[in-house]
C-alpha cells in the first residue's frame, strides 16, 4: 500500500501537483471527445442536410423530366429526349449517391425511388419507341399511303369517262382520304376521341366504295384489289398512328407521371424523415453541450475539490511539524521538558529540524535534572532552617513567658505588669480613655497558711487566678500577681460601674468558692477588693498614682471590714465601699 | 417482363432460362400454343395448368400492366391470341382493329350466359349503370360499330366480372353500413386526408375520383359515364385542389402494391379490387370492401380474339372459351370474389356454402378458403353488399373509355403531378 505521508515532501507536492494536471488533462480529454461526437452529429447533419439536398434537387428532376418527356411528346423533338436521358443518368446517379452509407430507412427510400426512376425510364423507352413510330407514320406513312392510293385513284379515273359514276365514287375516295388525313391531323391536335369514329366511318365508306368499284365493267379486279389494299394499308397505318399516340400519352400521362408522383412523395418523405432525424440530432446535441457543460463544471469543481484537500493535506503535512517543531522549541525555550517529545518523523527535510530539537530537547532535560537537584537540596536546607527557628522561637516564647508571668498562680508577675501598666497609661492618656486598677488581697491568708499549710495556701492562689481566668474576657485585661497574696487587675477603657461590677463579681466568685478558712468570720476564703479608676476628672496624674489609690481603696476595704470593695473617690481616698451585706 | 413473371410463377421455369422455355415447349409438343396477353387478375397459374390438362394444348399466360396490355394488344395484334381485359379497352381494341368479332354460335355456353352482359341489367328492375355497360359493347354492328343489338356476333366472350369500390379499415375509419352509411364521398373527406390511395388508371380511378367528388357535392355530371370536356375541367379543378393540399398519398398501378400500401399502414382507405380485400383480410387486416350508397363501379370482363389469329390457333381460342365458361374456372374465380357470366355451371363446381356466401350473399357456415387456400372469410361473415344480384342492381358507373378519354389522360397527369 502507498503511504504518500512518508513521501518526500518534495514527491508529494509533486504528486499533488501531478494528480490535479492529469484530472485537468482527464477533463480536457472528456470535453474532447463530446465535443468530437458534438462534431460528428454536425457532420451527420450536415449529410443529412445535403441528402435533403439531393432528394430537392431529384424532385425537381423529376418534374424537368417529365416537362421533357411532354415536350418529348407534343414536339417530337429529339433533343428533349436526348435531354431527357441524360438528366434521368444524373437522377440515377444522385440515387445511387443517396444511398451510399445511409442509413436503412434512406437506402430504402432511395431503393424505391430506384425502381420508379427505372419504371420510368422503362416507359420512356416505350414513349420514344412509339413517338418516333408515330412520327414516322404521320410525317410518311400516312401522307406516303395516302399518296399511294390516290396514284391508284387518279390512274382509275384516268381511264374511266367522265360523269360516270366510278368517276364520282373515284372522286369520293379521294375525298375520303383527305378528310381522313385531316381528321387525322384534327385528332393529334385535339386528342378528341370522337373524331376516331368519324376516320373509322370515313375509312369505313372509303373501303365499302373501293369493294364496289370492281362491279360492273372498266376496272380489273386485281386493279380494284390493288386499290383495296391500298386503303387498307393507309387504314392500318392511321389507326395506328393513332394507337400510338394514345399509347405514348397513356404512357406520359398515366404511366409516367405516376412515377413521377411517386419520386415526389419518396422524396418528400425522405426529406420529412431526414428532418425529423435532423431534429433529433439537434436535441441530442443540446443534451452533449449540456453534458459538456456539465463535466467542465463538475470537472472543475472536482479539481476545486483535490486541490483543496491536497494543498490542505500537504499543507499540514509541511506546516504541522512545523508547528509542532516550533511549539517543542518554545516549550523547550521556556525550560520545559515534556516527557515525550512527539516529533515528526515523517518528513524527511524536517527530519533534521526534528532532531535538532531532540537535541535541544535532550540538554533541557539535563538542565532540568539539575535545577531538580538543586531544588532539592535547597528545600532539605530550608526545612532544617525551618526547623532551628522553630525551636529557638519555643525558646524565646518560653523565656518570654517565664520572665512575665508569675510561677505559681501562671498570672503575669508585677514586672509585667508594671510594663503593660505604662503601655496602658500612656494609651489612656493619649487616647483619652478610662483606665481601671483593682486591687484584690485574700482575707486572713496568713492565718490560712499557717492553718492548712502552705501547699494549701498556693492551691488556693491557683484557684483564685482560675477564678480570674473564667471572670475577666476581655482581651485587653491583665490580672498579675502583685505580691504575696495580693493580685493587682488593670482594666482599659472601663469606667467606674463597669469596673465596680468586675470587682463585685471576683469578690463573690472566690467567696463562691467555699474554701474553708475556720479562721475567718464567714468560716470560707474572702477577698477584700479596691478600686481606683482613672478618668477625665479623677485628679490622678500618673500610672503609680492610679496603682497606689487603688491599693488605698483596698486599705479601706479592709479597714472597713473585709470581705468587700471600696471605690477610691476623686480627692478623698476610700468615699464608697460595696460589700456583701 | 411477362414471360419473367409467368416463369417466377411456375417456380422451376427460372433455371430453364428466359428465352428457352416455350421455345423447348413448343418443338417438343406439336399441339398448338396460344398466347394469351391480360392482367393479373384472370392470368392466374392454376388456371393455365387446367386448362392445358383438360384442354391438351400449349398455352402461354402474359400477364402485365393494364396499359402496357392495352398499348401491346392495340398496336401489335400479332404478339398474342386472346386478350383478356375489362370492357373499358374495347372500344379502344375495336378503334385499333386489333380484335376480330366472336361467333357465338361456335360458344358452347352462349345461351347459359345471363342478362347482365346481354342487357346492361340482372334483373328487370335494376338500373342501367351509366358509361360502357357491356352490353353497348358486346354486339357487333352491320355497320362495324358496337351496339347492343344482338346479331350473332360479339366483340367478347363475357366472362368475369365484378362490382368494385373501394377498401377502408373498420379500425381506422369505423365500419360503415353498406348502402346506406359507406360512401364514396370517404375517399375526399378531408378527415383521410393523407391516407387515401386511388388506382392509377383514367378509365376505372377517375370514375372512382367522381363518384367520391359528386357525393360530397362538389362536381356534378350530366352522365357519370360520358363527360364533357367542361365538367372534366371542373372535376379536375377540384381534384387538383385536394390533391395539393395531400388528400392523397399515392396512385396505385397493381394489386399487390395496394395491398402493400394498406398492409403497411401509409393508406386506410383506397380504390380496391376484390382480391386485395380478400388478401388483406386473409394477412388479418380488418380491410371492408365498401358497398357505397351512390352505388358501384362495375367491370365486365372481356376476353378477345386477336386480328391477326390464325385458322388453328383460333380453333385452340375457341376452345379456351369455352373452356373458360365450363364451370371449374367460374368456381375457381368465384372463391376470389369474381363471377361469371354463366353461374349456374359454376355452382356444381362450388359447395353449397360456398355458392351461398359468394353468390348468395348470405352467412359463411363455414370458414371459406379462397382460391389460394388461404381463409377469406370466417363463420357468420357476409359478403359486403349482398348477393351476385343486389350487387349488380346497385352499379353507379361501368369502367368506361369515354370520348374525352385523351384530354382526361392529360387532366390525369396534371392530377399527379399537381
Amino acid at each position: 500500500m502507498i503511504r504518500p505521508s512518508r513521501w518526500r515532501l518534495k514527491y508529494r507536492i509533486f504528486a499533488g501537483f501531478l494528480i490535479v494536471g492529469l484530472l485537468g488533462v482527464g477533463m480536457a480529454f472528456a470535453i474532447g471527445l463530446l465535443a468530437n461526437t458534438i462534431y460528428s452529429d454536425f457532420r451527420q447533419v450536415s449529410v443529412f442536410s445535403q441528402r435533403v439536398e439531393l432528394g430537392r434537387d431529384l424532385s425537381a428532376k423529376m418534374i424537368y423530366l417529365q416537362r421533357l418527356s411532354e415536350e418529348f411528346v407534343h414536339y417530337g423533338k429529339s433533343f428533349s429526349a436526348r435531354q431527357a436521358r441524360l438528366v434521368m443518368e444524373d437522377a440515377r446517379s444522385q440515387l445511387s449517391e443517396l444511398q451510399s452509407g445511409a442509413s436503412v430507412n434512406v437506402r430504402s427510400r432511395a431503393a424505391e425511388m430506384t425502381v420508379h426512376l427505372e419504371e420510368f425510364e422503362k416507359a420512356f423507352d416505350e414513349v420514344e419507341r412509339q413517338r418516333n413510330r408515330q412520327n414516322r407514320l404521320v410525317e410518311e406513312g400516312i401522307r406516303n399511303h395516302a399518296a399511294e392510293h390516290d396514284e391508284l385513284v387518279r390512274k382509275l379515273v384516268s381511264g374511266l369517262p367522265d360523269q360516270s359514276a366510278k368517276a364520282a365514287d373515284a372522286e369520293k375516295l379521294l375525298n375520303l382520304v383527305l378528310l381522313t388525313e385531316r381528321l387525322v391531323h384534327q385528332y393529334l391536335d385535339t386528342l378528341d376521341n370522337a373524331l376516331i369514329g368519324e376516320i373509322r366511318s370515313n375509312l369505313r365508306l372509303a373501303r365499302g366504295i373501293a369493294n364496289g368499284l370492281d362491279k360492273g365493267d372498266g376496272v380489273s379486279p386485281a386493279f380494284a384489289e390493288e386499290l383495296s389494299r391500298a386503303l387498307s394499308d393507309f387504314q392500318k397505318i392511321v389507326l395506328e398512328a393513332i394507337q400510338r399516340t394514345r399509347g405514348y400519352l397513356y404512357l406520359v400521362n398515366v404511366v409516367m407521371a405516376a412515377e413521377t408522383n411517386e419520386v415526389l412523395y419518396q422524396a418528400n418523405r425522405l426529406a420529412d424523415e431526414l428532418r425529423a432525424e435532423m431534429s433529433v440530432i439537434e436535441a441530442r446535441v443540446a443534451d452533449k453541450i449540456r453534458d459538456v457543460y456539465v463535466t467542465a463544471f463538475t470537472g472543475s469543481l472536482l479539481i476545486l475539490v483535490v486541490i483543496l484537500v491536497l494543498s490542505w493535506r500537504i499543507g499540514r503535512s509541511i506546516a504541522a511539524p512545523i508547528e509542532s517543531l516550533a511549539k517543542t522549541f518554545r516549550r523547550l525555550a521556556q525550560g520545559e521538558s515534556p516527557t515525550s517529545l512527539k516529533l515528526p518523523s515523517a518528513s524527511h527535510e524536517l527530519g533534521e529540524l526534528s532532531s535538532a530539537a531532540a537535541v535541544f530537547h535532550e540538554k533541557n532535560r539535563e538542565t532540568e535534572q539539575l535545577l531538580v537537584k538543586y531544588r532539592d537540596l535547597s528545600e532539605e536546607l530550608e526545612a532544617r532552617v525551618k526547623e532551628r527557628t522553630k525551636e529557638l522561637e519555643g525558646a524565646n516564647f518560653k523565656l518570654q513567658r517565664l520572665s512575665r508571668t508569675d510561677g505559681l498562680t501562671g498570672v503575669a508577675n508585677r514586672r509585667y505588669f508594671e510594663e503593660i501598666l505604662e503601655r496602658e497609661w500612656a494609651a489612656a492618656r493619649r487616647h483619652e480613655l478610662s483606665l481601671a486598677a483593682i486591687m484584690l488581697d485574700i482575707d486572713y491568708f496568713k492565718p490560712f497558711n499557717d492553718m492548712y499549710g502552705h501547699q494549701a495556701g498556693d492551691h488556693c492562689l491557683k484557684q483564685i487566678a482560675r477564678v480570674f481566668d473564667k471572670s475577666l474576657r476581655r482581651g485587653n485585661d491583665l490580672v498579675a500577681r502583685y505580691g504575696g497574696e495580693e493580685f493587682v487587675i488593670l482594666l482599659p477603657d472601663t469606667h467606674h460601674e463597669q469596673a465596680l461590677e468586675i470587682a463585685e463579681l471576683l469578690r463573690e466568685s472566690i467567696a463562691e468558692l467555699e474554701v474553708q478558712h475556720e479562721g475567718s468570720p464567714w468560716q470560707k476564703l474572702t477577698a477584700s477588693v479596691g478600686v481606683a479608676v482613672y478618668g477625665a476628672a479623677s485628679g490622678i496624674d500618673s500610672a503609680f498614682e492610679l496603682i497606689e489609690r487603688a491599693d488605698r481603696a483596698l486599705y479601706q476595704a479592709k479597714h472597713r471590714g473585709r470581705n468587700q470593695v471600696y471605690l477610691a473617690t476623686y480627692g478623698e481616698p476610700g468615699d464608697r465601699t460595696t460589700d456583701m451585706a | 417482363m411477362e414471360r419473367r413473371n409467368l416463369l417466377k410463377a411456375s417456380g422451376a421455369g427460372l433455371l430453364l432460362g428466359q428465352a428457352g422455355f416455350p421455345s423447348i415447349v413448343r418443338a417438343l409438343n406439336r399441339k398448338p400454343t396460344l398466347r394469351v396477353v391480360g392482367t393479373h387478375v384472370t392470368l392466374q397459374e392454376p388456371i393455365r395448368q387446367r386448362a392445358e390438362r383438360d384442354l391438351g394444348i400449349n398455352i402461354e399466360f402474359y400477364p402485365g400492366g393494364s396499359a402496357e396490355v392495352l398499348l401491346k394488344a392495340a398496336t401489335d395484334p400479332g404478339a398474342f391470341d386472346l386478350y383478356e381485359q375489362w370492357s373499358n379497352s374495347i372500344r379502344v381494341l375495336w378503334q385499333a382493329n386489333a380484335i376480330q368479332s366472336i361467333d357465338t354460335r361456335k360458344l358452347t355456353y352462349w345461351n347459359e350466359i345471363n342478362e347482365l352482359p346481354k342487357s346492361g341489367r340482372i334483373s328487370p328492375q335494376a338500373d342501367i349503370g351509366h358509361g360502357d355497360a357491356p352490353h353497348q359493347l358486346l354486339h357487333v354492328q352491320p355497320n362495324g360499330t358496337l351496339g347492343s343489338k344482338p346479331s350473332g356476333q360479339i366483340s367478347f366472350l363475357p366472362y368475369v366480372h365484378n362490382t368494385d369500390s373501394f377498401g377502408y379499415l373498420s379500425n381506422k375509419l369505423g365500419e360503415g353500413i353498406p348502402y346506406d352509411t359507406e360512401s364514396w364521398g370517404w375517399l375526399l373527406d378531408p378527415g383521410n386526408a393523407g391516407r387515401v390511395a386511388i388506382v392509377n388508371a383514367p378509365s376505372i380511378g377517375l370514375f372512382d375520383l367522381a363518384l367520391a367528388a359528386r357525393a360530397r357535392g362538389l362536381v356534378s355530371f350530366k352522365d357519370i359515364g360520358q363527360m364533357t370536356r367542361s365538367e372534366v375541367d371542373q372535376l379536375f379543378d377540384v381534384l387538383i385542389d385536394y390533391k395539393r393540399a395531400g388528400q392523397f398519398r399515392g396512385f396505385w398501378t397493381s394489386v399487390p402494391q395496394s395491398v402493400d400500401m394498406m398492409a403497411t399502414g401509409e393508406v386506410d382507405i383506397q380504390s380496391m379490387f376484390s382480391p386485395a380485400a380478400s388478401r388483406l383480410r386473409g394477412m388479418g387486416i380488418p380491410c371492408l370492401f365498401a358497398a357505397p350508397k351512390e352505388g358501384y363501379r362495375a367491370w365486365y370482363g372481356v376476353m378477345c380474339l386477336s386480328s391477326a389469329i390464325d385458322n388453328e390457333r383460333k380453333e385452340a381460342a375457341y376452345a379456351f372459351m369455352n373452356w373458360w365458361l365450363s364451370g371449374w374456372p367460374g368456381a375457381f374465380v368465384a372463391r376470389q370474389g369474381y363471377y361469371i357470366s354463366n353461374p349456374q355451371r359454376s355452382r356444381r363446381f362450388l359447395e353449397p356454402h360456398e355458392w351461398d356466401f359468394w353468390y348468395g350473399g348470405k352467412p359463411a357456415e363455414k370458414i371459406l378458403v379462397g382460391a389460394d387456400g388461404r381463409p377469406v372469410a370466417q363463420v357468420g361473415e357476409i359478403r359486403r353488399g349482398g348477393s351476385y344480384q343486389e350487387r349488380f342492381e346497385n352499379v353507379a358507373v361501368w369502367n368506361t373509355v369515354m370520348d374525352t378519354y385523351e384530354y382526361t389522360l392529360t387532366k390525369w397527369k396534371d392530377l399527379l403531378l399537381a
